[in-house]
C-alpha cells in the first residue's frame, strides 16, 4: 500500500512536471499553429540558467526568477526571427527550424557547461509533509506547489485578464481576432513569453527533482509533449495538462509496478493513437 | 578515388535514394511525413533477415523487402493519411518512434544488439564493395529517379499534385484524395525500403539506433534543402547535407551545432530550397528544368 | 426520358444542434438554368455540398437521372457528371492554367489501375484543354501560373475546369461576386452557351439582377427552409420572399 501511494504520489509530480512543459508548447501552437520543439531546448536552457543563478546567489526564488527572464527573451527571440518569417511557408519549414534550433541549443549547452551531469541539491523553501506515518518529501512539496501556483495563476490570466482572451481568440482565428483589434504580435510575443517562463521553471523543477542537468534532459520531453498536447486536443491547454497527468502517472507506475520493456516515448505515441481512435479531436479538442 | 571518397559518396548516394521516396510523399503529394527513417529500417531489417536467418541472396531478398515495406506503408498511411495535417507530423513521429521500438525490443530481431554479419552483396559470383557497390547504388538511385519522373508525367502524379495544391478541388474534379495520398505514400516507403537494403549490406551491422527519428528529421532535411518537388532536390540535398558534416569533422566538438546551425540558417534563409522558388541561386543554370519543374508541380 | 435531371427530396442536414437545411426538396431539369437564391445563412452552399457529395445529408434523398446518389463522395459525384465551382476559388496555384483544366480531363482515368499509370503531357490532352480554355476565353493564359491570376480569370478557370469533366449538371457558387461589369457579362454569356449545350445548371448568386436575368426557374430558401419556387417574376413579387432579403415591415411595402 505504502508503495502504490509513493507511485501515486511520483506519478503526480511527474505529471505536474510535464503538464508545465506541455503547457507553453500548447498555448504556443493555439496562437501560432507551429510545433515549438525546441521548446524543450528552452527548457534545458531553463535548467542551467537557474543552476548557474542558484550557485551565484544561493537563492532558489531568484534564480527561478532570472531564469523565467532568460527564457522568455529567448522565446522571443526564436519567435521573431525565425519563425514568424516563416509563417506564410508550409509548416513543416518552421518544424525542421524548431528541431534544428533544438539540437543546437542542446550542442550549446553541452558546449559551454560541459557533457557531464551535474546536480541540483537546492535548499527549498517548502517543508516536508507528514501525514501520519507517512511522509511526503521536501521535494514533492515543491513541485505541487509550484506547478499548482503556475496552473491557477494561468488560469486567471486566460479567464480573467484581456490579455488572455486576446490569447484565446487569436488562438481561434487569428484574422478575425487582428480585424477586433487585437494586435496579434504582441499576444503571439506575450504567450511566447509566458510559456518560456513556464519551461523554464519546469527545467528547474525537474533538475532539483531528479538531481540531474543534462544537456540531453530535453530528449525526454521533446517529442512526447508534442503527442500529449495531441491527445488533449491541440491548442487546448487544460486538455494538455490532464494527458500530462495521465502520462505521467501511467509512466511511473509501468516503469515502477509492470516491467514494460517499452521505452517511454514509444509508450507516449502508441497511447496517443489508441485515445486518437477514440476521440479523433483529442480528450478536450473542439474540431 | 580513396575509399574515405567512396564511403561518404555511397552513404550520400543511399541517403538520397530515401529522400527521393520523402520527396514523393512531400514534394509531390504535399502530405507531412517524420518518420520515413522508420521505413528506411523496415528495408534494413527485412533484407538482413532475409539474407541472414532465411539464407537468401541479396537478389531474391530485395523484392520481398520491398513488398514488405510497402505493405506496412500501405497500412500505416491508410489511418494516418486521413488525420489532418498537424496531427499527420505528430502520427508519424509516433510510427518512428513504435516502430524503432519494436527493432530494439524484439529478440527475433536482434534487440538491441541488432542484425550483424549481413553478406555483401553478390553479382554474377563477384562480391561487389567500394566501388562495385558505389555502383549499384548509383544504379538504384538513377531507376528511383526514373521513376520519380515516370510518376511525375503519370495522371497519378498528377493527381497527386492536385491533392497537394488544393484538396477539396480536386476530389471535386474526380481524384479521390485518400487514393493519391496513400499511392504517394506507398512508392516513397518502398523507395525508402530499397535504401534501407543498401544500407544493410553496406553497413553489414544494423541496430534500431540508425533508423532513429532524428535520422527522420536529416531525411526531412535533405528534401527540404534540395528542393521540395523537384527532380535533383534529394540529390542536391543529399550532396550538401552530406558533405558538411565531413567538412566540420576536423572540428570534431562543434560539428553538431555547426550542421544544426547551418541547417537552421538554410531553412530560415532558403525555404523552397537551393532548387526551389525562393532560392537566392539563380536558376538559369537550370533552365532546361524550369518548365520541366513547373510540370512537376513544383512547389514555392 | 424524363425531363428531371437530379432531384432533390426532403434533403436535411444537422450540424451539432443547427439544421442547415431542413426539409428542402427540389427538382432541376434538363437543360434548365436554376437558381438558388436566398439571404446570407440561408443553406444554399450547404444545398450544392450535398448535391455535390462534401457532405452527407442527415436525411433525404438525391437522385441524380434516378439513381441515388446522396451520401457518395466528391470524386464519385465527379464521375457521374457533377461539376462545380467554388465561392471562394480554389485553382491548383502551383500549376499552369493548361494544367488546371488537365486534371479535370483525366477524371476517367484516376480510378482505373491501368489508365492512371498513363501520362497526361500528351498532344491530345494540351489540345482538348485549349479547347475548353478558348470557350471560357483564357486561352491566352494557358502557360500562367494559376496562382497568378486575377478574380476574374480565376472564375473563368473555375468553370473551365467543371467543363472538362463534360458534366451533365454544373453548380456554380456565387461565380459573379468581385467582378467587374464587363467580366459579369462575359461569363453571364458563357453560361447561357453552356445552358444551350444541354447542361443543366444550378447557379447560387447574389447579383440579384444576374440571377433573375440568367435563371429559367428559381428556388428561394430561408434559414434552411424553401421558402419559394417560381419563374423569376413570380419569385421577385413573393412578398415572402422579399421579407426575407429586407425584413419584417418590407413585405408591406414592395409591390
Amino acid at each position: 500500500m505504502q508503495l502504490f501511494l509513493e507511485q501515486i504520489l511520483n506519478g503526480l509530480a511527474a505529471g505536474g512536471m510535464y503538464a508545465l512543459i506541455t503547457l507553453g508548447l500548447a498555448l504556443i501552437y493555439g496562437v501560432m499553429k507551429i510545433l515549438h520543439v525546441a521548446h524543450a531546448s528552452v527548457y534545458t536552457v531553463g535548467a542551467y540558467m537557474g543552476l548557474y543563478l542558484f550557485t551565484l546567489t544561493g537563492n532558489i526564488f531568484l534564480a527561478a526568477l532570472g531564469s523565467m527572464a532568460f527564457c522568455a527573451c529567448i522565446g522571443v527571440l526564436i519567435e521573431r526571427f525565425v519563425y514568424y518569417p516563416l509563417l506564410k511557408f508550409p509548416p513543416y519549414v518552421p518544424l525542421i527550424s524548431s528541431i534544428a534550433i533544438l539540437i543546437a541549443m542542446e550542442e550549446l549547452c553541452r558546449l559551454v557547461a560541459g557533457p557531464e551531469v551535474r546536480t541540483f541539491a537546492a535548499k527549498l523553501p517548502f517543508p516536508a509533509v507528514t501525514i501520519g506515518n507517512f511522509t511526503i518529501s521536501s521535494t514533492l512539496v515543491t513541485v505541487y506547489c509550484v506547478s499548482f501556483a503556475v496552473f491557477i495563476l494561468l488560469w486567471l490570466i486566460m479567464t480573467k485578464t484581456e490579455l488572455g482572451l486576446a490569447m484565446r481568440a487569436v488562438s481561434q482565428d487569428m484574422e478575425m481576432a487582428s480585424a477586433l483589434g487585437v494586435n496579434t504580435q504582441v499576444t503571439v510575443a506575450v504567450t511566447f513569453i509566458i510559456g518560456s517562463s513556464i519551461a523554464a521553471i519546469a527545467g528547474i523543477l525537474v533538475g532539483i527533482y531528479y538531481n540531474q542537468v543534462y544537456p540531453m534532459m530535453g530528449e525526454v520531453p521533446a517529442y512526447k509533449t508534442l503527442a500529449l498536447i495531441v491527445v488533449g486536443g491541440m491548442g487546448s491547454a487544460s486538455g494538455a495538462v490532464v494527458a500530462s497527468f495521465i502520462l505521467g502517472v501511467a509512466e511511473t507506475f509501468l516503469i515502477g509496478y509492470a516491467n514494460i520493456p517499452m521505452p517511454r516515448d514509444a509508450l507516449a505515441f502508441i497511447a496517443m493513437i489508441i485515445i486518437l481512435m477514440w476521440r479523433p479531436t483529442g480528450l478536450m479538442g473542439k474540431r | 578515388m580513396s575509399s574515405y571518397v567512396i564511403n561518404v559518396a555511397t552513404q550520400i548516394i543511399i541517403q538520397a535514394i530515401a529522400a527521393c521516396g520523402l520527396n514523393v510523399i512531400v514534394g509531390y503529394a504535399g502530405q507531412i511525413s517524420l518518420g520515413h527513417a522508420a521505413f528506411v529500417g523496415i528495408g534494413a531489417y527485412s533484407n538482413a533477415m532475409l539474407t541472414t536467418a532465411a539464407g537468401l541472396s541479396f537478389w531474391q531478398a530485395l523484392p520481398v523487402s520491398l513488398v514488405i515495406v510497402g505493405i506496412v506503408g500501405f497500412l500505416c498511411g491508410l489511418p494516418s493519411l486521413r488525420v489532418r495535417e498537424d496531427f499527420l507530423a505528430i502520427t508519424t513521429i509516433g510510427i518512428n518512434f513504435i516502430v524503432v521500438a519494436v527493432f530494439q525490443y524484439t529478440p527475433a530481431l536482434g534487440g538491441a544488439l541488432g542484425i550483424g554479419g549481413i553478406p555483401r552483396v553478390r553479382l554474377f559470383g563477384e562480391v561487389l564493395k567500394g566501388n562495385g557497390f558505389f555502383a549499384l547504388c548509383i544504379v538504384c538511385l538513377v531507376i528511383v529517379m526514373v521513376i520519380c519522373r515516370f510518376f511525375t508525367k503519370s495522371w497519378s502524379g498528377l493527381s497527386c499534385f492536385a491533392v497537394r495544391e488544393e484538396e477539396t478541388a480536386a476530389s471535386s474534379m474526380g481524384v479521390s484524395p485518400v487514393r493519391a495520398k496513400l499511392t504517394a505514400f506507398v512508392l516513397g516507403t518502398v523507395m525508402a525500403g530499397l535504401s534501407g537494403a543498401l544500407y544493410a549490406h553496406y553497413m553489414r551491422f544494423i541496430n534500431a539506433d540508425s533508423f532513429s527519428f532524428t535520422f527522420s528529421v536529416t531525411l526531412l532535411s535533405i528534401a527540404v534543402a534540395g528542393g521540395l518537388g523537384t527532380l535533383w532536390g534529394p540529390v542536391v540535398g543529399a550532396v550538401v547535407l552530406g558533405v558538411l558534416p565531413e567538412i566540420f569533422r576536423p572540428l570534431v566538438d562543434y560539428r553538431m551545432f555547426l550542421y544544426a546551425a547551418l541547417l537552421l540558417m538554410m531553412i530560415r534563409f532558403l525555404p523552397g530550397g537551393i532548387l526551389g522558388g525562393s532560392s537566392v541561386i539563380s536558376h538559369k543554370k537550370f533552365k532546361p528544368k524550369s518548365a520541366e519543374t513547373l510540370k512537376e508541380g513544383r512547389r514555392s | 426520358m424524363s425531363d428531371i435531371l437530379v432531384s432533390v427530396k426532403n434533403l436535411s442536414i444537422n450540424f451539432g444542434g443547427l439544421k442547415a437545411v431542413d426539409n428542402v426538396s427540389f427538382d432541376i431539369h434538363r437543360r434548365e438554368i436554376l437558381g438558388l437564391l436566398g439571404p446570407n445563412g440561408a443553406g444554399k452552399t450547404t444545398c450544392f455540398n450535398m448535391i455535390s457529395g462534401v457532405y452527407k445529408p442527415t436525411s433525404g434523398e438525391i437522385y441524380l437521372e434516378g439513381r441515388r446518389t446522396d451520401g457518395l463522395p466528391p470524386h464519385k459525384m465527379a464521375a457521374l457528371g457533377v461539376g462545380r465551382t467554388f465561392q471562394v476559388v480554389k485553382p491548383f496555384g502551383g500549376l499552369t492554367v493548361e494544367e488546371n483544366v488537365i486534371v479535370a480531363l483525366g477524371m476517367p482515368q484516376y480510378n482505373s489501375f491501368f489508365g492512371s499509370w498513363a501520362s497526361w503531357n500528351t498532344p491530345k490532352n494540351r489540345a482538348e484543354a485549349q479547347k475548353i480554355l478558348e470557350t471560357v476565353g483564357l486561352s491566352d493564359e494557358s502557360a500562367a501560373r494559376a496562382g497568378m491570376l486575377p478574380l476574374g480569370n480565376l472564375r473563368k478557370l473555375e468553370i473551365a475546369r467543371a467543363l472538362a469533366l463534360k458534366p451533365r449538371l454544373l453548380l456554380l457558387d456565387e461565380c459573379f461576386s468581385g467582378l467587374r461589369q464587363e467580366e459579369i457579362r462575359i461569363i453571364e454569356d458563357l453560361i447561357r452557351g453552356i445552358s444551350e449545350s444541354g447542361v443543366s445548371i444550378l447557379l447560387i448568386e447574389h447579383n440579384m439582377r444576374v440571377a433573375m436575368g440568367l435563371s429559367d426557374r428559381i428556388i428561394v430558401l430561408d434559414h434552411g427552409r424553401k421558402l419559394a419556387e417560381g419563374s423569376p417574376k413570380e419569385v421577385s413579387s413573393n412578398p415572402d420572399v422579399i421579407e426575407a432579403y429586407l425584413g419584417r415591415g418590407a413585405g408591406a411595402d414592395v409591390a
